[in-house]
C-alpha cells in the first residue's frame, strides 16, 4: 500500500516538473487595443524616414555612397594590408563577424555589433563614445589592433590612386597636397607617429584630419544603405491591422504568438527592444559578465565623455552641422545611473548574429533569454532588470517568437559586395 | 511696389493663420498646481512619441489666469514603474518670452507610463507639478 502510494507520488512529480517545463498554458485568442498597439509599433512598415545628418553635408549624396562602398571593402586601408571594414562587419552574416570578439590585425577588447539599420542612431559603439556614423568610420583605421593604418597614409592612398581622386574631388573639392614625407602620421598613433604628426605645420595636420573625416562620411554614406527586410514577424504585424484576431492563417505558429505576448508582456523586453528596429538606440547596465580578462566596463559614464572631447564630433571643425544641430551630444544625460551601460542592439536577424552583448558573452540567444530570466546582480552599479521566472517553455516560446525577426536586407544586392572594379584606363 | 505689398499682406495673413492655429491646438500635457498656476505643453512632436529628441513649448498663467513671465523652470521625471529617469538632460534654453518657455532635449525611450517634475519658482516661491502620461 506504502509503495503504491509512493510511486503515484513519484509519479505526479514528475508529471509537475514536465508540465512546468513543456506544457504551455493557452493564452487568449485575441490582442486587446493596447497589445495591438505595442505590435504594430514594432512592424517595419512604422519605421521612419532615415533622420539627416546634418553632421555629415554628403550622407545621402549617391556619389558618396559609391565612393564609400569602395572604401568599405577596400584592405588597401590596413598597416598590413588586409583589413577592411568588411573584414569584421561581413555582408553575409549581416554586417557581423561570428566571433566572440573582433578580430582585425590583433584581437580586440569588444564583439563587433551589425551596421544594419544603424544609421539610425544617433550613437555608435557599445558605449555611445561616438555621435556619428562618419565619425564612428574613423576610429578603426587609427586602431592598432584593428586597421592599424594612420590619417596620413590614408590621405595618401586617395592621392595615389587615380579613380579614389577623382571621386574625393569630385564630392570634397580638390585634394590637398599631401605631405610625403614622413611615412606614417597621427596624433592618436604611437610614439613614433604623434612625433611624426607633430612635425607637420598645424595647416597641414588640418588638412589631413579634413581628408580623414571626409572619407568617414564617404564610408557612412554607404552604411546609410544597409537596412533591414520585412520578415515574418512583419507580415504577421500587418495582417492583423485590419483585425484583433490572434490567428492570422498560418504566418506565426502558436508557439511564436505565445512568444510575442510574452516579448511585449510578461518578459518586458519591449520596455528597450521597441520600435521598428527593436531597440530604444539607449544605454542600459543589465547585469552582464565582464569581459574575460577585463575589469568591468564603465560603458556610457565614459562613452559620453569621450564623446564631448572627440574633435571629430557633431560640434568639432570637421562636423557640417551648426551648434543648434546637435541637440544630442548637447542635451545628454552623463551621470552615475550610466555606469556600466551599454546600448541596445536591434533585434532585427538577430538569430543570425551570435554570440550576443557587449564581450560576446552569451553563445546562444537561449543563454541570453536566461540572463534576463535571472536577472543577476550586476559587477558595477546595478542591473535595472528584474528577474522574470519566465517557464522553460515560455523561454523556448520567446527564442521562437525572436527568431521570426531575421530576413534578408531591404538593401540592394550591388552594395552587399565589392564594388567591380574600375579599369585603371578609365 | 503694389505686388510686393500685396505679397507681403498675404505673407502676414497667413503667419497670422498659422498662429492662429497654434493657439488653438489642444495641448499635448497639462496641469494646474496647489496655488492655481496652470502648465500647458507643446510638443514639438504631437501626439508624443518614444526614441525621437525635440522640443517642448510651455506656456504657464498664474491663479489670476495672467501669463506668468519670468520663472525659474526646472524638469526632471521618469518611469515610477522602472526606476529611471528620462535618457536625456533636457534645460530650458530660452529667456522667457511672455509666459512662453522652451524647453529643448527631451526624448523617451520605453513605451509605458512616465511621469515629468515641473519645478516652477515665482517670486521666491518655489512649487512642484507632477504629470503623468501613457506613451
Amino acid at each position: 500500500m506504502m509503495k503504491k502510494l509512493g510511486l503515484s507520488v513519484l509519479l505526479l512529480g514528475v508529471a509537475l516538473v514536465a508540465a512546468w517545463n513543456f506544457v504551455a498554458i493557452p493564452g487568449s485568442n485575441s490582442w486587446s487595443a493596447e497589445e495591438l498597439q505595442l505590435i504594430n509599433s514594432l512592424s517595419i512598415e512604422r519605421l521612419a524616414p532615415l533622420p539627416a545628418d546634418p553632421s555629415n553635408r554628403v550622407a545621402d549624396l549617391p556619389a558618396a555612397a559609391e565612393f564609400g562602398h569602395r572604401l568599405f571593402f577596400d584592405t588597401r586601408l590596413s598597416g598590413n594590408g588586409s583589413i577592411a571594414c568588411a573584414t569584421c562587419h561581413r555582408p553575409e552574416l549581416m554586417f557581423t563577424d561570428a566571433f566572440q570578439m573582433a578580430m582585425g590585425a590583433a584581437p580586440g577588447p569588444r564583439h563587433t555589433p551589425s551596421l544594419v539599420g544603424l544609421s539610425h542612431s544617433p550613437w555608435y559603439y557599445w558605449d555611445g563614445r561616438k555621435d556619428s556614423q562618419w565619425a564612428q568610420a574613423l576610429a578603426p583605421l587609427e586602431a592598432a589592433i584593428e586597421h592599424g593604418i594612420d590619417r596620413l597614409q590614408v590621405a595618401r592612398l586617395i592621392d595615389s590612386d587615380s579613380s579614389y581622386r577623382q571621386m574625393y574631388n569630385a564630392l570634397f573639392g580638390a585634394l590637398p597636397v599631401i605631405p610625403a614625407t614622413p611615412l606614417a602620421a597621427s596624433p592618436l598613433g604611437d610614439e613614433r607617429e604623434q612625433i611624426n604628426w607633430n612635425s607637420l605645420s598645424g595647416a597641414q595636420q588640418n588638412e589631413v584630419s579634413r581628408v580623414f573625416a571626409n572619407l568617414g562620411k564617404a564610408i557612412a554614406a554607404y552604411e546609410r544603405k544597409l537596412m533591414p527586410g520585412a520578415a515574418r514577424f512583419d507580415a504577421y504585424a500587418r495582417s492583423i491591422a485590419a483585425s484583433s484576431e490572434l490567428d492570422q492563417g498560418d504566418i506565426l505558429s502558436s508557439n511564436e504568438l505565445a512568444g510575442l505576448r510574452l516579448f511585449i508582456g510578461k518578459a518586458q523586453c519591449v520596455s528597450c527592444h521597441n520600435g521598428p528596429l527593436f531597440t530604444n538606440h539607449e544605454f542600459h547596465n543589465t547585469g552582464v559578465l565582464s569581459i574575460a580578462g577585463q575589469l568591468p566596463s564603465m560603458g556610457r559614464y565614459d562613452g559620453i565623455r569621450t564623446a564631448r572631447s572627440d574633435p571629430f564630433n557633431c560640434l568639432g571643425e570637421f562636423s557640417d552641422a551648426e551648434q543648434a544641430d546637435c541637440i544630442e551630444l548637447r542635451f545628454a544625460r552623463d551621470d552615475n545611473s550610466l555606469v556600466g551601460a551599454q546600448k541596445t542592439p536591434t533585434l532585427r536577424n538577430v538569430s543570425w548574429t551570435a554570440p550576443y552583448m557587449h564581450g560576446g558573452q552569451l553563445a546562444t540567444l537561449a543563454a541570453v533569454l536566461n540572463h534576463y530570466n535571472e536577472a543577476p546582480l550586476s559587477m558595477l552599479s546595478h542591473n535595472e532588470a528584474k528577474p522574470l521566472a519566465l517557464r522553460p517553455v515560455e523561454r523556448r516560446q520567446l527564442e521562437a517568437f525572436i527568431r521570426t525577426l531575421s530576413a534578408p536586407l531591404a538593401t540592394e544586392p550591388k552594395w552587399l559586395a565589392p564594388a567591380v572594379e574600375f579599369t585603371q584606363s578609365n | 511696389m503694389l505686388q510686393k505689398i500685396s505679397l507681403m499682406a498675404l505673407l502676414l495673413g497667413l503667419s497670422l493663420l498659422t498662429l492662429h492655429a497654434s493657439e488653438a491646438r489642444r495641448a499635448d500635457l497639462q496641469s494646474t498646481t496647489d496655488s492655481g498656476i496652470s502648465v500647458e505643453i507643446y510638443s514639438q512632436l504631437s501626439p508624443l512619441e518614444i526614441n525621437r529628441i525635440h522640443s517642448w513649448k510651455l506656456v504657464i498663467h498664474d491663479a489670476a489666469g495672467n501669463l506668468l513671465s519670468g520663472a525659474e523652470l526646472t524638469l526632471t521625471g521618469g518611469m515610477p514603474d522602472h526606476d529611471h529617469g528620462i535618457p536625456t538632460l533636457p534645460q530650458f534654453t530660452e529667456r522667457a518670452d511672455a509666459g512662453v518657455y522652451s524647453l529643448q532635449g527631451i526624448r523617451f525611450h520605453m513605451p509605458g507610463k512616465w511621469q515629468i517634475v515641473l519645478s516652477i519658482t515665482n517670486a521666491g516661491e518655489t512649487e512642484r507639478v507632477l504629470i503623468d502620461f501613457q506613451l
